[in-house]
């Protein structure tokens, strides 16, 4: 795939060297002369110095031919602006960009932007679920945090704990993976029991994650 | 009319003041406070200090109720945004937005009325030569 990144932060420069790993072709494009040279001068990347919200610009990074453009500056509405350039102007199919304010998320949805990623909050999130409570730690969130992989410790006090799991009813849109009994990975079937000491693995959408973590911590 | 201005620069300032003069409801939005003091005696409507691409700040100005939204600042992306916001999420009848740079006149979406400031100073001076 092509891929242009305008605005080379430490989040850009770090995607462009996972791409070219993976041997995507990268243009980096950044306004900052000293920011462009530095890595002119340490990489072999293909780098493109000057404004990015301009249609001249990226149609010397050959934006028609790109896959995607990944619009990283720390101006919002100039990610907006790179975004619907590449969109309406050259015809990206995708174009992902970073939200600075997180208020602005609503903001970048309506203006088209197909996947705004606003990494206060996914990083606030994170803090906030490792700082609240410790017998439930989300491990992975898919597709934008709408489905999530969780952990969950089973105490003595579980609404679930000596239950089988045939008379567990798990909330719909929520299923029990496996359990984690000791050194022992349990494939869970409907005569498997749960006892305290156990984690339980669970795949669950980010509606049901408060049901499901009811049902295995009990009431928070 | 219930007319918020965007950027009280130069321009936006005698502008809210002249529409203030003539009886409208004027609201100006700028992020400098410092540029909101510029506005004289003749100007009787709101001013708020704050980023006009924020929602929580069109809302506070009343964007619900706008006749007419001017994006006047000195940024071309900013007045792009946020002119293509007001129209789309708000539905304002009048959008009207100031730009320098007419490569990028393309990406606005219709029903919005583009001044292009340079364009503008060209065919004028161009008036005055020939």
């Amino acid at each position: 795939m092509y891929i242009i990144i305008v605005g080379i932060g430490n989040v850009g420069f770090f995607l462009a060297n996972k791409l070219l790993k993976d041997k995507h072709k990268v243009t980096l494009i950044d306004k900052n002369p000293t920011v462009c040279s530095r890595i002119a001068q340490t990489s072999s990347m293909v780098i493109l110095q000057g404004d990015g919200s301009k249609p001249a610009v990226l149609k010397e990074a050959k934006a028609e031919k790109a896959n995607v453009v990944v619009a990283l500056t720390q101006q919002d509405e100039d990610n907006l602006v790179i975004s619907q350039i590449a969109k309406n102007i050259f015809g990206v199919s995708r174009t992902i960009a970073k939200v600075n304010n997180p208020q602005n998320v609503k903001v970048f949805s309506a203006l088209g932007v197909d996947v705004p990623i606003d990494s206060t909050s996914i990083l606030a999130r994170i803090v906030e679920e490792e700082a609240s409570f410790t017998d439930f730690i989300n491990l992975l969130s898919i597709k934008k945090g709408r489905l999530s992989i969780v952990r969950v410790a089973v105490s003595e006090k579980s609404p679930v704990a000596n239950k089988q799991i045939k008379d567990i009813v798990f909330p719909q849109d929520a299923v029990l993976v496996s359990i984690l009994r000791g050194n022992d990975v349990v494939i869970p079937r409907g005569d498997t029991r749960v006892s305290s000491g156990d984690e339980i693995i669970g795949i669950t959408s980010i509606e049901k994650e408060k049901e499901l973590v009811e049902l295995l911590v009990g009431k928070l | 009319m219930y007319i918020i201005m965007i950027g009280c620069g130069r321009l936006g300032s005698v502008l809210a003041e002249e529409l203030s003069g003539l009886g409208h409801n004027v609201v100006v939005i700028d992020k400098n406070s410092l540029a909101l003091d510029v506005l004289g005696e003749r100007f009787n409507g709101i001013t708020i200090t704050g980023d006009a691409l924020s929602l929580e700040v069109l809302e506070k100005a009343g964007i619900k109720n706008a006749d007419v939204v001017c994006s006047l600042t000195g940024n071309d992306n900013l007045n792009i945004v946020v002119a293509q916001l007001v129209k789309k999420m708000f539905d304002v009848k009048k959008v009207i937005l100031q730009i320098h740079d007419s490569s990028k006149e393309e990406i606005v979406q219709k029903g919005v009325k583009i001044i292009n400031r340079s364009t503008l100073f060209v065919e004028e001076f161009k008036k005055c030569i020939l």
